[in-house]
């Protein structure tokens, strides 16, 4: 099966007013980078939370490696969401037992030589590190896993540029090729470097989906570039 | 999976419930001082004395600290494991636990049971406290050549003669009853935490002030179902037939108000949970 991910007719509405995603539907490869772009508002976070279980689809279907969201894809889904989702009084490393115990495909030597790559105390507890060593902190444990799709929302968002380079070469050197990584950002020139194809967003709206290639050969641009063009305020 | 779920939970709320426990101890060992005050020998000597010491007071004071002290640690317990319970599933937390590969009723009962867990061991510290300081008022209240045991041995078995007959005179099985006290205050920790958390979880379904709406949807079933057990209880016909029944039916119906509470929690995380 060479599609990872399979989206059909994908709707969430809170109510009549407010439908964050709206008839979505879409087929992702295995082996990609995707960019999932558009402003703020879109339904970017509000489908990533569909893709993980945290929202409920009003209509649709989400189908991951052919089965619908629940604890098969679980486990093979990694998941950054865009906040600080470990307790505060947890130290790292009873962190990274919790994450051997509940993901099979978890790697903890890999997460042990990141985190002293950074220079991260292992014994450290989350409250006594910074936001932005908190996200590396978090990125870390995603990318440690042997996932078959890694879900990124706003990764680097909040950081300085020289933890936004790590943070994306950390992400191009430890998935796996035949993994597909997802990465949700507004943050469209940082990214770009790194993505294979790009999904555009727009008021719940699936407005394209296509090659980075393409877009730079057909409209002479780069992402960020056609990005401002398609959605010029 | 089950297993893990419940080793975590257990981690992350041991230290709270060993505190309370300990203040429990704490708590204990200031009533049992209290009682050292020679005023409760006398009484059980002369009835009493004239004159009221300054020490007096403050061993009054301290059995008020003891009562209040008892209710805090029950209470204490309660809201700190509802407010985990809050953290762990609804908020920053639950994207973490949402997302692990384990089932949604895993991840209720784990809570469940870990958190009636240390209800049942508060309870239990609740009762040893209470007995310890009757035993030592007790043996404060004998008179001289009275050993502990001798009032031992007198007070069970005239209590025990006072119950059967109590069961005579009003029709109603007393060992019965006793028995089915004992396995109710077992399971009640379980049925208020499921409760609790119920209650909590039709919370979420707000768009704003969600724990508060869960805290006053918790205290709207409590007051429902009390009333309703005071319905079903106006319902017997005699005193004896009100003694025995009446704490088996305020059981049932919490049990099964846990029960359609545990299946809303359940419907809720499933179908309605809506994070961030």
């Amino acid at each position: 099966m060479s599609e990872l991910i399979e989206i059909r007719g994908l709707t969430k509405a809170y109510d009549r007013q407010h439908v964050a995603v709206n008839n979505i539907s879409l087929t992702l490869p295995r082996g990609k980078i995707i960019g999932l772009l558009g402003p703020n508002g879109s339904g970017k976070t509000t489908l990533i939370k569909m893709l993980n279980g945290l929202l409920t689809p009003t209509q649709g279907t989400i189908l991951i490696n052919g089965r619908p969201v629940g604890i098969e894809t679980k486990a093979h889904v990694a998941y950054l969401p865009d906040r600080t989702y470990l307790a505060g009084n947890q130290k790292i490393v009873n962190i990274l037992e919790y994450f051997c115990d509940f993901y099979a495909d978890f790697s903890r030597e890999r997460a042990i030589g990141m985190l002293q790559g950074l220079g991260i105390d292992p014994a450290a507890k989350m409250n006594t590190l910074s936001k932005g060593t908190k996200e590396k902190v978090q990125l870390i444990l995603v990318m440690s896993r042997n996932a078959d799709l890694y879900v990124l929302d706003e990764p680097i968002a909040g950081v300085d540029p020289a933890a936004r380079d790590y943070i994306l070469r950390t992400i191009v050197n430890n998935y796996d090729p035949s993994a597909t990584v997802l990465i949700s950002t507004h943050l469209i020139g940082d990214v770009e470097q790194v993505l294979d194809e790009v999904i555009f967003m727009r008021y719940g709206h699936l407005v394209l989906y296509t090659s980075v290639d393409n877009i730079r050969e057909q409209h002479g641009k780069s992402v960020d570039a056609y990005f401002r063009e398609v959605f010029a305020c | 999976m089950l297993g893990k779920l419940m080793k975590y939970e257990m981690k992350s709320t041991y230290k709270m419930g060993c505190l309370v426990l300990c203040a429990m101890a704490v708590i204990t060992f200031l009533g049992w001082l209290a009682f050292q005050n020679s005023v409760w020998s006398e009484i059980g000597r002369t009835g009493g004395r004239s004159a009221v010491d300054w020490a007096d007071f403050f061993y009054l004071f301290v059995m008020m600290l003891y009562a209040m002290l008892l209710v805090v640690a029950n209470f204490g317990i309660l809201i700190y494991l509802g407010v985990h319970f809050y953290r762990s599933m609804y908020t920053d937390q639950g994207y973490l636990t949402h997302t692990l590969p384990v089932s949604k009723h895993q991840i209720l009962v784990s809570k469940m049971l870990v958190s009636g867990l240390w209800m049942l061991f508060v309870m239990i510290a609740i009762y040893l406290s209470l007995s310890v300081l009757g035993l030592s008022l007790v043996f404060s209240l004998l008179p001289d050549g009275y050993t502990l045991s001798q009032a031992w041995a007198e007070f069970t078995g005239g209590l025990w003669q006072l119950v059967i007959e109590f069961g005579e005179w009003f029709e109603f099985d007393v060992s019965g009853w006793l028995i089915s006290t004992l396995l109710i205050s077992l399971v009640t920790p379980f049925v208020t935490i499921t409760t609790l958390f119920g209650a909590i979880s039709i919370g979420q379904l707000a768009s704003r002030y969600r724990l508060f709406l869960g805290v006053v949807c918790y205290i709207g079933i409590l007051v429902v179902s009390s009333l309703v057990s005071s319905l079903f209880r106006s319902f017997a016909t005699s005193l004896g037939t009100y003694m025995s029944s009446s704490l088996n039916i305020q059981f049932a119906v919490n049990l099964l108000v846990a029960a359609a509470l545990y299946i809303t929690s359940y419907f809720i995380i499933s179908r309605k949970l809506n994070m961030g």
